[in-house]
């Protein structure tokens, strides 16, 4: 069964070329616009993993992790941005098996690598 | 009769002598001063003359030579002293060495059997020597003016000097020498009060000049302390805006990026036609674009301050800016409306960047509400005293954690393609930069951003 990604990433270009190269690559991918957005898509598509862009209008990625670990907490979120390093970023990077970041730009061989990566570490973490 | 009285004179002075001697040394005893050190020392000095003339049954060479020894050291003592509070360096040994020489020169003289008026006025010019040798380099060296005590000091140790000439003459006689000793006896009086009021006063001037240095320095501290600070904000805000526009030109780079993979992954599956590769690379032409407005801003920014200013009529500037607006609102469905006080507006500054300004704070108001249902900006503007104000506020409305950032450098909401985010933090620096300020009405429910600039004096 294909791995399920939610991509939430406001800037329209990126998100489709993001969403169609991962889904060239073998991904079942939905996409968001904003935090909002993606958490009604996570509700319908039950993903395996979360890409986000920090900065996002409406909802941002730091807000939209907070929500996850209320309404689903295992859910896994990688964040990219192109502004590295605030204090609320680097609270929620404490927890390298839920939180992860990655610095833009981004290529598609370095996300693939790192949701790879991600998702492999995170099973065999999880016992059973 | 006339001796007794001498004797009793005599009694008297020399006991007034022991009696300031002791309270001299019992001040010293309990305060460990210079000044009580140097009292204490001169009134010895005078005890040595009173002792010579009491002491000594005859006037002879050996009565001469004691109280010449006294009078040397209480002469170099006011003259050291002098020397001191005026801060003239002076070597003592000169005057010195001539007052061995005056008394090698009066004893063979005493020897020879010459008159005690004759030997006694040798003895008399080297022994006083040392004070108005260095009195004399003290008015040469044109230091800064004396203060009044030193004045005082100055003219009475002079007086003191002129006065031992008369010496010779009267010591014989003993209704002269009662009068010239009484003289004597007032002036050792004065100049005891004067010497350590004088080395105090220099003292505390000493103590000024290094605590006036002290706080200086502190000064210079506090001031480095100061730029330091605004050199650690400055930085800090560069920082921010370092970070900002890593932002800003990553995404874009990401997208180029992508755009590559696309080409590559397109090519791998075999479908990498000539419209695909068209559509990639007009893609990538496009965020190139977008980069470049990025850039553009930037180098405003960095010319910020350039403007050159005068004076003009800020109504005008309005109305023809505004004026651009009516059909781009129109056509968006906003309502659109004016409430502009008349002019003149007049205010000191570059109408361009004014404008532009004007223009930010307009083309921010029409993109908040675009996507509202209820669609309007006004624009209001009145003259207060030295003030004027401008208000251009529309439908929408700004949370709080956002109005908070708002005039920050590269801080947007908007979708990327839409702002740079450099908008408002440029309309405020041009604010600023024409002495005014730019800020978010916190008290308004919707968004009501207000330009306050002074009003330009009358020429």
């Amino acid at each position: 069964m294909a791995t399920r990604l939610v991509i939430a990433e406001d800037e329209q270009d990126l998100r489709e070329m993001l969403a169609e190269l991962l889904a060239l690559e073998g991904y079942e991918v939905a996409t968001a616009a904003n935090g909002l957005e993606a958490i009604e898509r996570i509700a319908v598509q039950r993903p395996d993993l979360v890409i986000s862009d920090v900065r996002m209008p409406v909802c941002d990625g730091l807000e939209l992790v907070r929500r996850i670990s209320l309404m689903h907490p295992p859910l896994p979120v990688l964040l990219f941005s192109g502004y590295a390093g605030s204090d609320a970023l680097g609270a929620l990077l404490q927890d390298p098996g839920r939180v992860r970041f990655l610095p833009k730009p981004i290529g598609i061989e370095v996300l693939q690598g790192a949701i790879r990566k991600f998702l492999d570490e995170r099973a065999s973490m999880e016992p059973g | 009769m006339k001796s007794e009285l001498v004797a009793v004179v005599y009694a008297f002075y020399s006991a007034t002598i022991v009696i300031n001697i002791v309270v001299a040394a019992m001040q010293y005893w309990t305060e460990r001063g210079r000044a009580k050190k140097l009292v204490m020392i001169y009134w010895v000095s005078i005890l040595m003359m009173s002792v010579a003339n009491g002491a000594f049954r005859e006037i002879g060479f050996p009565m001469a030579l004691v109280a010449a020894t006294g009078t040397v050291i209480s002469q170099a003592l006011l003259g050291s002293v002098l020397a001191e509070v005026v801060e003239v360096p002076i070597d003592m040994r000169p005057p010195l060495l001539q007052f061995l020489g005056t008394v090698a020169g009066a004893g063979v003289l005493a020897r020879l059997g010459a008159p005690f008026v004759i030997y006694e006025s040798v003895l008399v010019v080297g022994c006083v020597s040392p004070y108005p040798y260095v009195a004399l380099r003290c008015l040469r060296s044109r230091k800064p003016p004396m203060t009044t005590v030193e004045k005082m000091f100055f003219g009475t140790a002079l007086l003191m000097t002129l006065h031992y000439f008369d010496y010779p003459y009267f010591r014989p006689r003993p209704e002269l020498y009662l009068v010239g000793s009484g003289i004597a006896f007032a002036l050792f009086h004065i100049l005891s009060i004067l010497m350590p009021m004088m080395v105090v006063e220099h003292t505390l001037r000493q103590r000024n000049a290094q605590l006036e240095v002290e706080v200086q320095r502190r000064a210079n501290q506090l001031t480095s302390a100061e730029e330091r600070l605004w050199e650690a904000k400055k930085l800090a805000s560069l920082g921010r805006m370092a970070g900002g526009v890593a932002h800003e030109l990553n995404t874009p780079l990401s997208i180029i990026a992508l755009h590559a993979d696309h080409v590559r992954a397109d090519a791998e599956h075999g479908r990498l036609t000539r419209e695909r590769i068209f559509s990639h690379v007009s893609g990538i032409h496009q965020v190139i674009e977008r980069i470049s407005k990025i850039t553009e801003v930037l180098r405003r920014l960095a010319r910020e301050g350039a403007g050159v200013y005068r004076r003009i009529d800020l109504r005008l500037v309005l109305d023809e800016r505004l004026a651009g607006y009516a059909a781009q609102t129109e056509e968006a469905g906003i309502a659109f409306t004016r409430h502009l006080e008349t002019g003149p507006w007049p205010v000191l500054g570059d109408p361009t960047e004014l404008s532009l300004l004007v223009a930010h704070l307009l083309d921010n108001a029409i993109d908040a509400v675009a996507h509202l249902e209820q669609k309007w900006i006004r624009v209001t503007g009145a003259r207060r005293d030295a003030e004027l104000e401008l208000a251009v506020e529309d439908s929408g409305s700004i949370p709080a954690e956002v109005a908070a950032r708002i005039m920050e450098p590269f801080f947007t909401t908007k979708p990327i393609g839409q702002g740079s985010g450099l908008g408002l933090s440029i309309s405020k620096a041009i604010a600023e930069s024409h002495g005014g300020t730019l800020f978010l009405d916190q008290a308004s429910a919707t968004t009501r951003l207000v330009l306050r600039l002074p009003v330009a004096a009358k020429e």
